[in-house]
């Protein structure tokens, strides 16, 4: 067969492996969708018609809307009709807009996707540009400046950045309106370009700060690995300058994984824009996703949930296959491995997978909590220190020192101390909240809406209770319940990881599908569904996080095992009549561990945030036990009365509560990687 | 099949080819006998590591089989041949201590560490605390502990420096011959060929 | 700054050499001459030391850090015309040797020593200037080049102006010719490129800027003994034109066979710089460790003394 004859081939039968993909994705979406709608105990008539009016209805009516609304109906009866009209091309009708779904979706999905556009291009460009400026000038100021940043950003809950945007530049300044996407009064035709402009700037640039830390962080942390591979070594021994470096081998092999970072991203802003259109009220397609996850609208939920997982789809298929062009390696290898020729292309190209792109998943930290500690450490002295070096100092002597110490890095002792500081910390404001709970919700009329004093430093709000009270009760709760949603999340994780990696390629198989499955659709598209499956409150969070957080680290776990099964010193281990019991405690067991660890930890910011932004959106937990997101949703129905204090104190509190976890898991992880632990 | 009672390493018409199609070896056959030193020689890539890999059991050849004295390799229990590879780093789980290492081959006597010159303050060390030199004085350490009835050998020596690799080597033709152990070993340099080997292979091109 | 001839130097080089007197610590060889009066590249008293985290304390947090050394009073040289190779057990450390040669270091290294290049006094940013230019290095392997940047224009480098592209291209493309490289090779990338055409074309990319000291870092690692020899040619074809080559390598056979003079590396200084002739007999080696080097060769029966290793 000639070389083009085999490309074709090839190219055909990567086609139809991923439609295959996509079509199975769809279904398993809309499925669940169904599923998790039907599985709820919220009755969506009481949900949608309300209180009073449910109250006076007559049986008969009752028994109407009940039939409209799907109750009573059989999931597989249900699902089925969906699915017949589906191929039929007409996609139902949304119960809660009364329309047709495709005509929600039409209307909404423009506006949308201008705000992802808008977002998703700029956090690109604006994280490329300081990943770029503090991976050249690393551990010197620009690098701790942007690094700082990011990590603060990171710690910050979409949601309140918006509050915050919203209260300074469209209530006190006045700079911009109050949401939605166009003047609110005017009718179509007389809204101009700039109206449009004017509405989407706040949100899109609240967008925008979500993905640039992660991607900052992210780029950052790969040019640090160019920086010192050995090629950019070899271009340093030729006399090439930082600069010229960057410029001729850094951004070549930047743009490869920066590419499929930009691409993995989507998922993230799609999740954010979730939270960013209920902020600002602006209609589009996630604002409709949490009305009809409110009020049990399956079709329209079935139908954004696709829409999401075909974006999400649409993204990862994109950057396979610009890797595939982009690549080299790829490119022509391919070609040469039909020929029969050694393919080193192979691993170039499992190793573009944009899903195996993702694993250094606490992007947050972005420090690779994917990465494997080097089972190939190499023992010399000189490479254990190569592995620290960043770039080279130029730098003129006095007498016969030809070079000084540059960096003497903080030392492990400190390292431990900050994670025990912080851990402390965590620990306090946990208890302090419990203990203040009774405080937290005493009401006083008489202390109502008073601005912070020195009485109450955080102020009181609306009921005259205490907001400093009410913060770090909320505060503990919110904490408590992601701690406790990361830590089942986390044995899952290790159940699903360590089963995929060792029971077999079929396991792995469905394994490894369920997790590009719970991948495929944005976080906080699943949570809404989940927790509304669980019919809402407690219950429906904390299962809800727990749920959607485990595939990251299933990725992380599964990886690092295969890594360990497949490895030399485990094949030694064999050869000496060692049984699977005994490698599997003694050698697997402290090859994942710290890995899995740092993930954990890692997870709790995650899973805090998270779950601040469910109860956000109205699906968590009874005012009486008061999350953070529940204070901060709140608080936006006071925004424009000036009460700034009811949204700032409580997300900044958030924000370092966060942060602490953050500065947690760093430490631990520069204690326990065998690359920094000599820095 | 038992083919007799003749005691001998045999590797019977092996087959093995790469994922991609790249076919490595077709009905390849060799024999080793107890207390023989054979150098297998062969052109750079030829894959001369991949057959070491499968004399030792660790890789499965897509056909043909690996017989020790008429009986296939035992798929669990102390494996009658040991590998000592290359790279001394990947043979290591980084997370034990060098005394644990050693504890998984068995009892290591004193004679065997101090006959290759490994300091015992060395013992306590991790693999990235100790040079590739040193690591790989302990692989084989460990590799004789097992008390093999073959030793495969893949380029072992090519980091030591010249002193510790006469020492080194002089170590193992002793030890193999008291113990009437079997050698396969895989070099570049000529003159150790010469001196080493009581027999060469040579591995034609195809 | 540094473009200084030092008096020391200079009143120190008037002495006349002879061809095997003892001088600066070495022996000459043959082919070893002093252009201009000096030795091409001298390197005197370097020590390189690391800060790093002591290995040997066992509990995690007590350890303190401490300088290890890697490197200490490390003098050698190469004349113009020869191949001086170093020799010595992997990673002990030679590689330092070509990084302080090159101006390159680590951050947490400590470098002191002096450095002459063409009798003229270096410090790190003088020899910054000449790296790539002057002083030129050969790596190890592909791994060393740009997976995804075409290897013609991976060895032309960086061009100043239009002029120097120019002149570049033209180098890059006689250098190929001369090593017998087809033209197409200028178009591959570093992953199709077999063993021994990787092995010109790292080559090539140090000659293309007509280097006067070429560093040449374990050249020929796993490879066979022609294609090494192969390799170890054309290092001697440039320093039989003039040039001078420091060769760190661990394979003393291979140096013995290509080298005119050897410097053995051990604890981490150069314990003797000596002829290569010198090796046929070993009462010329003056340190007891040459010696033991001498019959650790293979050929003369692998008869090294008994006691523990170091």
């Amino acid at each position: 067969m000639s070389i083009r004859g085999a490309g074709r081939n090839f190219v055909v039968r990567y086609a139809l492996e991923q439609i295959v993909r996509f079509v199975a994705l769809m279904f398993a979406v809309s499925f669940v969708v169904f599923a998790l709608v039907s599985a709820s105990p919220i009755d969506p008539v009481q949900m949608n018609v309300g209180q009073a009016a449910y109250m006076t209805m007559s049986e008969a009516k009752r028994a109407q809307l009940a039939q409209y609304w799907g109750v009573g109906t059989p999931l597989l009866e249900r699902y089925a009709n969906w699915l017949a009209s589906v191929l039929q091309g007409d996609w139902g009708t949304s119960l809660r807009f009364n329309a047709p779904v495709m005509e929600v979706l039409g209307n909404r999905a423009a506006n949308s996707l201008a705000l992802l556009g808008i977002a998703w291009v700029a956090s690109g460009v604006l994280g490329l540009l300081l990943g770029v400026v503090a991976g050249v000038n690393r551990d010197r100021w620009p690098d701790r400046l942007v690094k700082g940043y990011c990590f603060v950003l990171a710690a910050t809950p979409t949601f309140w950045l918006g509050l915050v945007a919203l209260m300074v530049f469209s209530v006190w300044l006045g700079w911009f309106p109050l949401g939605f996407s166009v003047p609110l009064g005017k009718s179509a035709a007389d809204v101009t370009l700039l109206d449009t402009a004017s509405h989407i700037v706040l949100p899109a640039i609240v967008l925008s700060f979500v993905g640039v830390a992660n991607i900052a962080l992210h780029t950052r942390e790969k040019l640090v690995d160019i920086l010192e591979s050995d090629y950019v070594k070899f271009a340093r021994a030729r006399g090439l300058s930082t600069w010229q470096i960057v410029r001729r081998h850094g951004m070549r092999n930047l743009l490869l994984p920066a590419m499929t970072l930009q691409f993995a991203s989507i998922s993230e802003i799609f999740g954010g824009s979730v939270l960013v259109e209920q902020v600002f009220s602006y209609p589009g397609l996630g604002q409709a996703a949490i009305t009809a996850g409110l009020g049990g609208d399956a079709p329209l939920l079935a139908g954004i949930a696709v829409v999401s997982a075909m974006l999400v789809f649409g993204g990862n298929l994109t950057a396979n296959i610009l890797y595939g062009v982009v690549d080299p390696r790829i490119r022509r290898g391919q070609m040469r491995e039909r020929a029969g020729r050694p393919r080193i292309a192979r691993e170039a190209r499992d190793s573009a997978r944009v899903e195996e792109a993702l694993v250094p998943m606490p992007a947050m930290v972005g420090t690779g909590a994917g990465q494997v500690p080097s089972a190939g450490a190499l023992p010399s002295v000189r490479r254990s220190v190569a592995q620290t070096s960043s770039a080279v100092r130029e730098s003129l002597q006095l007498g016969t020192l030809l070079h000084a110490p540059r960096r003497r890095g903080a030392n492990r002792v400190a390292t431990f101390a900050k994670f025990v500081v912080a851990a402390i910390l965590l620990v306090f404001v946990v208890i302090a909240g419990m203990a203040l709970s009774d405080m937290a919700t005493t009401t006083d009329f008489s202390l109502k809406s008073l601005a912070p004093c020195l009485a109450h430093p955080f102020g009181t709000d609306w009921m005259g209770r205490d907001m400093l009270a009410r913060t770090l009760s909320g505060l503990s709760t919110s904490v408590v319940l992601g701690l406790v949603a990361a830590c089942v999340s986390s044995v899952i994780a290790v159940i699903l990881g360590a089963a995929a990696a060792l029971c077999g390629p079929k396991v792995d198989a469905v394994i490894s599908w369920l997790i590009d499955l719970m991948m495929g659709v944005p976080h906080i598209v699943l949570l809404v569904l989940i927790s509304y499956a669980l019919g809402k409150g407690f219950w429906g969070v904390a299962v809800g996080v727990a749920i959607t957080h485990w595939p990251n680290l299933a990725r992380v776990v599964r990886a690092e095992i295969l890594q360990c099964k497949q490895s030399d010193f485990v094949m030694a281990a064999r050869r000496m009549g060692k049984s699977s019991a005994y490698i599997a405690i003694h050698h697997m067991v402290p090859f994942v561990l710290p890995q899995f660890v740092v993930g954990l930890v890692l997870m709790f910011p995650h899973a805090i945030l998270h779950e601040a932004s469910i109860t956000f959106l109205g699906f968590g937990l009874p005012p009486e036990m008061p999350a953070i997101g529940v204070i901060l949703s709140e608080s936006m129905g006071y925004l424009t009365t000036g009460m700034w204090w009811l949204a700032v104190f409580p997300g900044i509190a958030l924000v370092a509560a966060v942060m602490l976890f953050d500065a947690a898991g760093e430490s631990l992880r520069k204690l326990i990687d065998p690359h920094t632990s000599q820095e | 099949m038992r083919k007799g009672m003749q005691k001998m390493l045999e590797a019977k018409d092996i087959s093995f080819a790469y994922s991609g199609g790249r076919v490595l070896y077709d009905g390849l056959s060799l024999q080793i006998a107890p207390g023989e030193r054979i150098a297998l020689c062969a052109p750079s890539g030829f894959g001369k590591t991949t057959l070491c890999r499968i004399l030792a059991g660790y890789l499965k050849p897509a056909a043909g089989s690996v017989m020790v004295d008429g009986s296939p390799l035992p798929l669990r229990g102390m494996c009658p041949v040991q590998l000592i590879g290359q790279h001394p780093e990947n043979m290591v789980d980084p997370r034990q201590t060098m005394d644990s290492m050693l504890a998984e081959a068995g009892d290591t006597p004193s004679e065997l560490l101090s006959g290759l010159g490994i300091r015992p303050e060395w013992r306590r060390r991790h693999a990235h605390e100790l040079s590739g030199g040193e690591l790989q004085r302990f692989c084989i350490a460990r590799a004789l502990a097992c008390a093999p009835r073959y030793l495969v050998a893949d380029e072992s020596t090519a980091m030591f420096d010249a002193v510790t690799q006469a020492r080194v080597w002089r170590f193992l033709m002793r030890w193999c011959e008291k113990n009437g152990a079997g050698l396969v070993f895989v070099s570049h340099s000529p003159e150790l060929i010469d001196h080493v080997a009581t027999r060469t292979i040579m591995l034609g091109a195809r | 700054m540094a473009n200084v001839k030092d008096e020391h130097l200079l009143a120190h080089e008037a002495h006349k050499h002879g061809d095997a007197s003892m001088h600066h610590h070495h022996s000459h060889a043959m082919s070893s001459h002093h252009a201009h009066g000096h030795h091409l590249l001298q390197v005197e008293d370097l020590c390189v030391s690391f800060s790093m985290y002591d290995p040997d304390e066992t509990h995690f947090f007590r350890a303190r850090k401490k300088d290890v050394s890697v490197i200490s009073d490390l003098s050698i040289s190469v004349h113009a015309g020869e191949i001086m190779a170093i020799v010595g057990a992997s990673g002990s450390g030679k590689s330092l040797l070509a990084d302080s040669v090159l101006g390159l270091y680590e951050p947490n290294a400590i470098v002191s020593g002096t450095i002459w290049f063409d009798g003229v006094r270096q410090d790190a940013a003088s020899l910054a200037q000449l790296r790539g230019r002057e002083i030129a290095f050969v790596p190890q392997s592909v791994a060393n080049l740009d997976p995804l940047m075409k290897v013609g224009r991976q060895v032309r480098g960086v061009a100043r102006d239009a002029a120097d592209a120019e002149r570049r291209a033209e180098r890059q493309r006689a250098l190929f010719e001369h090593y017998g490289l087809a033209p197409e090779v200028e178009d591959m990338y570093p992953f199709e490129l077999s063993g021994g055409m990787a092995r010109r074309v790292l080559l090539a990319s140090a000659l293309v800027e007509s280097p006067r000291l070429i560093v040449a870092d374990e050249p020929t690692p796993g490879l066979d003994l022609d294609l090494a020899v192969r390799a170890l040619d054309d290092l001697r074809a440039f320093a039989d034109a003039g040039g001078g080559v420091l060769l760190i390598t661990h394979d003393i056979e291979l140096a013995l066979r290509v080298a005119d003079r050897i410097a053995v590396f051990k604890d981490g200084t150069v314990i003797e710089e000596t002829a290569v002739e010198s090796f046929d007999d070993p009462s010329q080696l003056r340190h007891p460790f040459s010696r033991e080097l001498w019959r650790a060769l293979p050929g003369n029966g692998f008869s090294v003394s008994e006691e523990a290793i170091g």
